[in-house]
């Protein structure tokens, strides 16, 4: 759980019922993750944990995940109609309630999702209140909240872009607030949570085309002025 | 420096060490520190927020549709049609109750809301808050206050304790969506910060334990009646603090017992819809009926 909060997680968020935790979280959770594969997918495969695979018909968490996987925001009004659009976009999406352990939080899913090639897998817990955490990306453990922007790369460990990527990334304007880099094996994943919901694009493709670099993704947090 | 807090306590000493009259000022001065917002933009993006529940409470009272499962659709309008001279409750009360019933109902139709905290428990702090304005004629600054108060119990809430009803059931929504309510109508009528807390700690306190179990696993039954009650609940802890009477345990220990009973709660009593009034046998038959599928 993290430890700070706006006034905004608590009288918040505006969005579509009926349920913030298994709708509007679930969205968050989608949303995220379709910017951490950086597209649409054109396969999605969902697998709803806990109480998520318990009662997710009911909340519409199945729509509102499709709809965040669309880009649709929790307080989009057309959130509903996201199974249509998904249909009309002719995605593929695989459904199913299954157990991924006690550990987790009982509201959680795990996403795989494809497109032209590239493919992620990623694990989300709706916390309650629509707050929401992204926990793992392709089995390395992660901690994405959502409430500020995040810059993702992968790379291979000997290459070491590190230095030059936060060279170019101290020159932002943005405002940098954390950063952590988890390795596994001999890949790393860097991630910087900025305050901004935008980044140069110009300085995000020359991140992405550093040598040793694997994919790299910009995940912006939803703005509690934007509704 | 710093103006965050996790706890009632550690909110009351800001307020004594800075000088600081109101939670609602404090909470600005922490938002200001967590984001870089100015505390006119955050007022303004609450006031923002006011009208959308009042949209809701509206929208969800005029719209003659059911929800999908056909279980939640026309009880706001009962409430306002009713004569209130043959009930029990004041005006303010009754207004509360139709206000809140009616934010759920928009909920139930995947209508827009506000979160407060959760969808689930959506009903009660804008009832409370807006029946209180609409009926002492307060302005909309004093109702921006009652939400940014509200906000400043529900950060005590989520750090100590959760608003998830799959980890602690429905006393993490319905109990603390009251007790976020009792102390913003607290400050909306000018008690003191303790006694805003005082409020909060009783409308807790009596809300402990109490089960998520929805039918069909539905943010419907009994959801949206539990925060027609939970709205009257609030106000009565406001009251009962108004006239001097204390809660002996304090808030954050209410809190903690919170989530020591979520530790003793199991999962058939926390959103799975496996237990309680879920399970009952009208329960399984509306089920049937309403949602073939689950």
């Amino acid at each position: 759980m993290k430890d700070t909060w706006s006034v905004f997680d608590i009288i918040g968020p505006v969005m579509v019922g009926p349920s913030s935790s298994h709708t509007a979280g679930a969205c968050k959770i989608g949303y995220m993750a379709r910017h951490i594969l950086g597209d649409i997918p054109d396969k999605a495969t969902i697998k709803l944990h806990g109480s998520f695979g318990e009662v997710f018909e009911g909340h519409c968490t199945d729509t509102a995940i499709i709809g965040g996987l669309l880009g649709m925001i929790p307080s989009d009004e057309n959130l509903p109609l996201a199974y249509e659009k998904a249909k009309e976009l002719g995605m593929e999406i695989d459904m199913e309630s299954v157990n991924l352990g006690s550990h987790l939080h009982p509201n959680t899913v795990q996403l795989t999702l494809e497109k032209n090639g590239i493919s992620h897998t990623i694990t989300g817990s709706s916390l309650g209140g629509g707050s929401v955490n992204i926990i793992e990306i392709d089995k390395i453990e992660i901690l994405l909240n959502g409430s500020f922007s995040s810059l993702l790369i992968h790379f291979e460990s000997d290459a070491c872009p590190l230095k030059n990527i936060l060279e170019l990334l101290t020159a932002l304007p943005q405002t940098l607030v954390r950063t952590e880099t988890k390795d596994n094996k001999n890949l790393s994943l860097f991630h910087a949570e900025i305050r901004e919901a935008e980044i140069d694009e110009e300085i995000f493709k020359k991140m992405a085309k550093m040598p040793g670099v694997q994919w790299a993704s910009f995940v912006p947090h939803i703005s509690h002025y934007h509704f | 420096m710093s103006f965050q807090f996790r706890s009632s306590k550690k909110l009351a000493k800001l307020m004594e060490v800075y000088n600081i009259p109101t939670i609602a000022e404090v909470v600005l001065k922490g938002e200001e520190e967590l984001t870089g917002r100015k505390p006119e933009e955050v007022r303004a993006n609450m006031a923002k927020r006011l009208q959308i529940m009042k949209q809701s409470a509206i929208l969800g009272k005029e719209n003659p549709k059911k929800s999908k499962s056909g279980l939640v659709g026309g009880d706001a309008k009962k409430i306002e049609e009713v004569d209130a001279s043959q009930l029990f409750l004041s005006e303010v009360m009754r207004k509360a109750v139709e206000y809140s019933i009616g934010v759920m109902e928009s909920n139930a139709r995947m209508g827009k809301i506000v979160a407060a905290p959760t969808a689930g428990s959506s009903g009660i702090l804008p009832g409370a808050v807006l029946a209180v304005q609409e009926c002492w004629n307060l302005s909309e600054e004093k109702a921006v206050d009652g939400l940014l108060t509200a906000a400043g119990i529900g950060i005590v809430i989520a750090n100590i304790g959760t608003f998830s009803a799959a980890a602690a059931g429905c006393q993490a929504e319905v109990g603390a969506s009251s007790a976020m309510a009792a102390a913003a109508v607290s400050a909306m009528r000018g008690m003191s910060a303790e006694r805003c807390i005082n409020a909060a700690a009783l409308a807790l306190k009596n809300l402990l334990g109490l089960a998520c179990d929805p039918i069909g696993g539905l943010v419907e039954v009994p959801c949206v009646k539990r925060n027609g009650m939970g709205v009257v609940h609030a106000l009565t802890a406001s009251d009962m603090s108004f006239a001097g009477i204390t809660s002996h345990i304090p808030f954050d220990e209410v809190v903690e017992a919170m989530t020591n009973i979520a530790s003793h709660m199991g999962e058939a009593l926390r959103e799975t819809a496996k237990g309680g009034l879920a399970v009952t046998p009208t329960a399984k038959r509306i089920t049937c009926q309403s949602c073939p599928h689950s």
